[in-house]
């Protein structure tokens, strides 16, 4: 499920393009420093190309009505291993954003949290773990559906957390949260079952002798991670803040602080703080709008509503317009 | 179908015009600062995003950009996004404004500015890949910071990208064929498919490596392109920021209501 732009708020949206930057950034330099990238690349391009492919591949899901498909964050982070698959997933989304309008690019950093950073920061070490050696038996099922269901499921909260954030929609949280995460389990359950038909038949293909990437080592560079997990959980702590809207001052107080509310430095950054806000207004989903709002008043909403009429009409006649301009300019290039 | 659609803004990408021939990193800084300004708007938002059709407007008109593909692939996008508005509607029935006798909800109100958000901020992207070739947004990224890897890999991406979803359109013909009656594969054939989609793609990496090392490969694909600023891409920078900037700062709907509502 793709985060859209519409739905974001600009905090929101660049602290996490912000986090992915710094994970994307620490990711491909121990990538481009591993011995095979070189042989890597071609591989990775293709296999991009694939989970494309995969993604518009729908099929019925056994027992129940609806369909499904591959995501492929985990397959990727199995297939290339963590680095190369951030990076994969990354150039995924972002063709997504500009061929199909799925997604966006003040969404991305959002998107990659959900879809990529999970699976090959969390998924891929529990698969691991969970499987020991080789795909085979029901000890590696098991823990490809762990880690892909632990994986979607993080990515739901994401999808969650991203939104009530950036208070857009107001979906109340807890159905929200319900419906989120129950359509989830069946999602990350499927794509458990594909990705581990995929990483066999992958081994199945090696073993034929066939050119098929293995089963690479290496995890994410510490640093980054660190950093990008502290901004998650940051924006998951100001969200939990936001349900308590003192939250910060009502702890403050409760051990004791004193905040000195008059003084000049205060002033100064009250004043520097009112100049510079960007969203003066702005207000967290949870605070909400109050039914005592006042209504805006008639003229200025009648002004508006002319306004957007003016603006729409000028913006028509300039589409009309500029090609019809162009060519003629074109035509008389031609004649001379 | 959204990939004709696709490939029809890829094709369209290679077309000249003064558009196309500016710097890659001055639209990816006008589209990001646009996308910027759009997402500020407080919820309520609706007067203000109006004058902001403007961009998108005025580059497909500049840049001879069909409307159809373009709105094809937004309407095929919109469900999650509108789907989530959906429920303002409903949730947030206090009144908030009134338009000629009619009282409008704020939920109504956040829903349309939602649904305005989202066609400003995908058509833009589109229309900034329907004027720019892949490659060249790539390499504009790299320009701007991006690591080489991330460019490298969206390159290499682009260049199969359409190949293997032929490769996936084939398949999916051929399964229809053999079960008409089934609109959506079984599980168990859509593992097949993926299967034979896999084993094809580790083939045509490992081919594709080959010619590389043949041409020379040595970790970044070379360029004979060089970009540099010129003047109409600063200028073209400048204007497009100054007015997402305008466009943010000043209520220009009201003022060009009231203008308009003086002059009758």
């Amino acid at each position: 499920m793709h985060m859209a732009d519409a739905l974001l708020s600009p905090p929101v949206g660049v602290a996490f393009d912000a986090a992915a930057g710094l994970l994307l950034a620490g990711a491909a330099r121990r990538l481009q420093r591993e011995p095979d990238y070189r042989e890597k690349v071609p591989v990775m391009g293709v296999l991009g190309a694939f989970v494309f492919a995969a993604q518009m591949m729908n099929f019925t899901i056994p027992g129940t009505g609806s369909s499904g498909h591959l995501a492929g964050g985990l397959l990727l982070a199995i297939l290339l291993g963590p680095n190369a698959s951030l990076i994969v997933l990354s150039s995924v989304l972002l063709v997504q954003a500009l061929f199909f309008a799925d997604g966006g690019l003040l969404a991305l950093g959002c998107n990659l949290f959900n879809m990529g950073v999970w699976p090959a920061l969390l998924g891929l070490p529990l698969y691991r773990r969970l499987s020991r050696e080789g795909a085979r038996g029901l000890r590696s099922t098991l823990a490809c559906l762990v880690a892909a269901v632990v994986s979607a499921e993080l990515g739901a909260l994401g999808v969650m957390v991203e939104t009530q954030l950036s208070g857009r929609a107001d979906l109340p949280f807890t159905r929200f949260a319900g419906l989120m995460l129950g359509i989830h389990l069946p999602i990350g359950v499927v794509e458990g079952l594909v990705t581990l038909a995929m990483v066999r038949f992958a081994e199945k293909v090696a073993r034929g002798g066939l050119p098929a990437p293995g089963h690479p080592q290496g995890r994410l560079p510490l640093v980054p991670t660190v950093l990008a997990l502290a901004v998650f959980l940051g924006c998951v702590g100001a969200w939990f803040a936001s349900a308590r809207p003192d939250g910060l001052e009502w702890s403050l107080a409760r051990v004791g602080a004193v905040l000195p509310a008059n003084g000049p430095a205060h002033a100064l950054m009250k004043a520097l703080q009112a100049r510079s806000a960007l969203l003066p207004d702005y207000g967290l989903p949870s605070s909400g709008r109050r039914a005592d709002a006042p209504l805006v008043r008639l003229d200025t909403s009648l002004a508006g509503a002319i306004g957007v009429l003016a603006v729409a009409v000028l913006a028509g006649a300039a589409g009309l317009a500029l090609p019809r301009l162009g060519r003629g300019a074109r035509g008389k290039d031609r004649a001379a | 179908m959204s990939v004709l659609a696709a490939r029809e803004l890829d094709r369209l990408g290679y077309a000249d015009g003064p558009l196309h021939r500016l710097d890659a990193r001055a639209k990816l800084l006008v589209s990001a600062g646009f996308l910027v300004a759009v997402a500020s708007f407080p919820r309520y938002e609706v007067a203000g995003l109006a004058p902001f059709a403007l961009g998108p407007c005025a580059l497909a008109a500049v840049g001879r950009v069909p409307l159809r593909p373009i709105l094809r692939l937004v309407l095929a996008a919109s469900p999650f996004a509108v789907l989530v508005g959906l429920a303002n509607p409903f949730l947030d029935t206090a009144p908030a404004a009134r338009v000629a006798g009619v009282t409008l909800s704020g939920g109504l109100l956040s829903f349309l500015s939602i649904v305005l958000r989202f066609g400003l901020c995908t058509s833009t992207l589109l229309l900034l890949v329907a004027t720019t070739p892949l490659p060249r947004l790539a390499r504009g990224l790299r320009a701007l910071g991006a690591p080489a890897a991330l460019s490298l890999q969206l390159t290499m991406l682009y260049r199969y990208l359409f190949l293997l979803l032929e490769e996936g359109e084939r398949l999916a013909a051929a399964r229809l064929l053999r079960e008409p009656a089934r609109r959506l594969p079984r599980f168990a054939t859509a593992h097949r498919m993926l299967s034979v989609l896999l084993h094809r793609t580790f083939e045509r990496g490992a081919r594709v490596y080959r010619c590389m090392l043949v041409r020379g490969f040595e970790g970044e694909l070379p360029s004979l392109r060089s970009e540099g600023l010129r003047r109409a891409d600063a200028l073209f920078l400048a204007a497009g920021l100054g007015l997402c900037l305008a466009g943010r700062l000043f209520p220009l709907t009201r003022w060009a209501g009231t203008l308009l509502a003086r002059g009758s």
